[in-house]
């Protein structure tokens, strides 16, 4: 059966990722009103990423690695592990740190926020589209563990 | 918080995550010593990440005298997509 925990840790990255959508519409045409949801929204996906890293991270070392792991590499595609998992937990560090930054471009006072706004735009961008690239990095690994499993 | 300074904090923590990664893969008695030190590599380059921002930040805070500017986040997606793009091809020449 697969392990809630990996739901949860998905569950959080997932509303991370999709909070900084939510901040990348706000800041598209901003005003006063739509700036402030900004920065709540942004703190919100800083903390939810957060959360999804130390879901996945007590995930990862007390079930993916002694149980899931070893199956996925005598399975038929081994490389689920040895380059999208393995790519996957270092790049994923990157996000918690981005994510700070996001929130606090938009936490500056409204005149330097407003003129780095192109830029925190650019910034959500790589943040959801790393985010959505776990989440498919997460559905291979996912199923080059079943395929291991419908072959043993 | 000073942005100009978290902005050059987050792009030095992506390049060091980097190096840690590519470092603890071809050296196995450096991945050995970060397993040593918290039970796990991945645990040791977590945490080893989070001092090194805090770290970071708070020396560049006190050296970075300029204001922050547009192309600051632009060299930090930069970074992040050229680690990324290198941790990744990293893993699939190795495999």
């Amino acid at each position: 059966m697969v392990h809630p925990l990996i739901g949860i840790h998905a569950a959080l990255g997932e509303i991370g990722i999709f909070a900084f959508l939510w901040v990348f519409v706000e800041i598209l045409n901003p005003t006063d009103q739509r700036m402030k949801r900004a920065k709540i929204v942004a703190t919100l996906g800083f903390i939810f990423l957060l959360l999804s890293w130390i879901a996945g991270g007590y995930y990862y070392l007390n079930y993916y690695g002694p149980q899931v792991k070893p199956i996925i590499k005598e399975g038929p595609a081994p490389w689920a592990h040895e380059v999208v998992m393995e790519a996957k937990e270092h790049i994923f560090l990157f996000l918690p740190f981005l994510a700070l930054l996001a929130a606090a471009l938009l936490h500056q006072n409204a005149k330097s926020a407003n003129q780095t706004r192109r830029a925190t735009l650019l910034l959500c961008a790589i943040i959801i589209l790393t985010g959505l690239a776990m989440a498919a990095m997460g559905y291979l690994i996912s199923s080059g563990a079943r395929a291991a499993l419908e072959v043993a | 918080m000073k942005t100009k300074a978290l902005s050059d904090a987050t792009s030095a923590t992506i390049v060091f995550i980097t190096v840690l990664t590519i470092t603890s893969e071809i050296s196995p008695a450096f991945k050995t010593f970060l397993a040593g030190i918290v039970g796990h590599h991945w645990t040791a380059k977590s945490l080893a990440s989070i001092i090194f921002f805090i770290l970071s930040y708070l020396v560049l805070a006190k050296l970075v005298k300029t204001e922050m500017k547009s192309r600051d986040v632009y060299f930090t997606v930069g970074t992040t997509v050229v680690c990324s793009i290198i941790i990744f091809l990293f893993f699939l020449m190795r495999a």
